[in-house]
């Protein structure tokens, strides 16, 4: 896990100095005033509650949400909200695919280098949260859950150098692993572990001082001076008015001020998790086909004769097979910016599952074409057929009969693996799921209806797979020798 | 038309090389209209090489292949069915379709219905009537065949050529089909390749021989096999 995700920061990182190039010899269009209505694009994580989550109406909820509507009517235009993992947030805002991150985003000089911060929002820290009779956390091995892409490790190897440190995408897991015993503690923002002692059964308590103390504000990429000029202005007005109070001591000045729920009603959770399943069925849908019709010009190029575009087509399938598919969506979606490219998350996901089974489904088209007997081809060819009218009522009805079940199974992985879109905030079932659980703090049951939403998918494909194996079986048309 | 005694099949100066062999060596070949044909030798003489070049299956290194006069390599595939059909040793039907459909599928696609309904009046002529909504599965071996034989005849082909047709017939099977290629005799050239000497002199009252990829006698049967074992 924490190798996975080092290796992901990595990428980010490396994704972000890409595109933070790019964008300076290409000026972003978006540097100029705003105008009219368009939308200012406002990227947070939904999973850092109270400051900013998702109720299980489906709703963005939150200090980082009221606020940031009140900036968007400061500055007279609307707010788009895309929800975005916390440890791509910046990459995404370097492309160009949001316009501002108003999701409690520490201001620190290693981040100022490659972003321009407003002056703060507000004021908290980090504090160390440790959980009910594991006291001593200068002990080795003392295991903490911080948020990967936070500025709290950093603090955290200083003030406990014997710790070991576990890095979460979002907060949610980690307080599931501090209640489950699977870490001894936790660092998170003051404010929001007070909010969190409050609102859930978590059995841990702050220890000591605050590691630090942090200034959050609102990055934007550099280039955008004149959005920064006035966001910084709007904050400045915002602070001094008596809506910052009010909204301020709504979640942190009273106890239990925020209106989030912490138990699980069914009867919102079904129709958000509903709404993914029907985004997965969406874009795996998509995928497959775009996938289907890219393997035919694949499978045609593999089998055609020696040259160098058959070379360079086999070794395109051999990359994308062997290439995890996580880091072709990232690619495609993180990657393509950098080349003046940019792709809506859902359109990357079609195109990432489309490029990813059209390599799986050329090899099989290739397979199941050379399983069928050189005689074929040639008794098509004695009787007068063309090449099309063999391939097409001859040499393809044969092929299907050996396709269908494996062609099932890629099925069924496609709409399995689309789970990882969900990492570039795709709407679909697991993204759904994590919404909801952020909301209601109950993974157990959240995640055992998603497992059967998913079944209710694959189950059924992979049953009419094996029936079509047992049917062909028996009538031995699988590789019927003529 | 041609003239009655103008030659039905030309060979001339074939050569064919395969998986870089030269498996037939400038064979030339001529066959008057008459009584089927036998082309005879051994295992590996370059016979079966012969008849795909001859049926425009392989295309051979050198030399030209007429029916009728008419270049085989010049024409495309739904002329060249017409020239010429082939009835292959292993039958090579195609199993996802019924026994009508393997005769009908050409004829279909090239919408010539005449041809169709002439494939499945062969196919109740060759006594399979009652086979023709049956997959081809179910079929005996000698049954295959005569699909197969139905199949190619549908397109009236002036030439049908036979590839080892009594390799997998048993004696029985094999003598009916020797009458049959007989009877065939009178409407359509028939081009055999066969290294069955009985089964050959129930038919074939004449042919060549090949040894090593080459011509090497020309004649009747008993000429082919008088000079060697075979």
């Amino acid at each position: 896990m924490s190798r996975a995700t080092r290796a992901f920061a990595l990428l980010s990182l490396l994704l972000a100095s890409l595109s933070a190039r790019a964008q300076e010899q290409a000026p972003d269009p978006s540097a100029a005033p705003p105008e009219g209505a368009a939308p200012l694009v406002v990227g947070l994580s939904g999973k850092y509650p109270p400051f900013n989550t998702v109720d299980p109406a489906g709703a963005l909820v939150g200090f980082d949400v009221e606020f940031a509507e009140a900036v968007c009517a400061e500055l007279g235009r609307p707010c788009a909200f895309r929800i975005l993992p916390w440890d791509g947030i910046l990459a995404a805002l370097l492309a160009g695919n949001i316009d501002v991150i108003i999701g409690s985003m520490g201001i620190t000089e290693e981040r100022s280098r490659a972003v321009t911060f407003t002056r703060p929002y507000y004021e908290s820290g980090a504090q160390l949260f440790v959980r009910e009779g594991r006291s001593d956390p200068q002990r080795p091995g003392f295991r903490v859950g911080v948020t990967l892409g936070t500025t709290y490790e950093h603090h955290l190897r200083e003030a406990l150098p014997q710790a070991e440190i576990v890095t979460y995408k979002g907060e949610v897991e980690i307080v599931q692993d501090v209640q489950v015993g699977r870490l001894d503690g936790m660092v998170t923002d003051r404010l929001v572990g007070q909010w969190m002692l409050g609102q859930l059964d978590a059995p841990m308590a702050p220890h000591g001082p605050p590691l630090f103390v942090e200034a959050i504000g609102i990055p934007t990429a550099p280039g955008n001076d004149a959005l920064h000029a006035e966001l910084d202005a709007a904050v400045g007005r915002l602070r001094a008015s008596p809506f910052y109070e009010e909204l301020f001591a709504r979640y942190f000045g009273t106890a239990g001020g925020a209106e989030l729920s912490t138990g699980l009603e069914w009867g919102k959770a079904l129709p958000l998790l509903a709404r993914g399943l029907w985004m997965t069925v969406k874009v795996s849908g998509l995928g497959l086909l775009l996938g289907a019709a890219l393997s035919f010009v694949l499978a045609f190029a593999l089998l055609g004769f020696p040259s160098p575009l058959r070379t360079a087509f086999a070794a395109a399938v051999d990359l994308v097979r062997a290439t995890p598919f996580m880091v072709q969506l990232f690619a495609l979606y993180f990657g393509l910016p950098a080349v003046g490219v940019q792709l809506s998350a859902m359109n990357a996901a079609v195109l990432a599952i489309g490029l990813h089974s059209s390599a799986y489904l050329a090899e099989l088209l290739k397979g199941a074409y050379q399983g069928i007997p050189r005689g074929q081809h040639q008794a098509a060819s004695t009787l007068g057929l063309s090449r099309m009218q063999s391939l097409r009522h001859v040499i393809l009805p044969q092929m299907i009969p050996a396709l269908t079940a494996p062609v099932l199974n890629t099925t069924v992985a496609m709409v399995k693996d689309s789970a990882i879109a969900s990492v570039i905030s795709v709407p679909e079932l697991t993204l759904e799921a994590q919404k909801v659980i952020g909301a209601t703090f109950q993974p157990l049951e959240i995640y055992a209806v998603t497992a059967l939403l998913y079944a209710c998918i694959t189950v059924p494909l992979l049953l009419w797979g094996r029936a079509i194996e047992r049917r062909h079986g028996k009538q031995g048309l699988v590789n019927v020798a003529p | 038309m041609n003239p009655p005694d103008a030659p039905i099949l030309e060979l001339s100066h074939i050569d064919v090389h395969r998986g870089g062999q030269h498996v037939v060596r400038d064979v030339s070949l001529t066959v008057t209209p008459g009584a089927p044909f036998a082309i005879v030798g051994e295992s590996g003489a370059g016979k079966t090489s012969l008849l795909m070049a001859a049926a425009g299956l392989l295309r051979p290194t050198r030399g030209t292949a007429r029916v009728a006069g008419r270049d085989v390599y010049a024409v495309d595939r739904t002329e060249r069915a017409r020239l010429l059909g082939l009835v292959f040793q292993e039958y090579h039907l195609f199993p996802h379709l019924t026994v009508a459909e393997n005769v009908t599928l050409a004829p279909r696609l090239q919408q010539d219905p005449a041809a169709r309904d002439r494939g499945l009046s062969l196919l109740r002529e060759l006594g399979l009537g009652e086979l023709t909504h049956r997959g081809i599965q179910a079929l005996s071996g000698g049954q295959k065949q005569r699909v197969a034989i139905a199949r190619s005849l549908a397109l009236e082909p002036r030439v049908l050529f036979f590839d080892e047709p009594s390799a997998a017939l048993d004696e029985k099977t094999g003598l009916e089909l020797a009458s049959l290629l007989s009877e065939l005799a009178a409407r359509i050239q028939v081009v055999i390749v066969s290294h069955d000497r009985t089964f050959l002199e129930g038919c074939c009252p004449r042919g060549a021989k090949l040894a090593g990829g080459r011509l090497v006698a020309e004649g009747t049967l008993g000429n082919l096999f008088a000079d060697a074992t075979g």
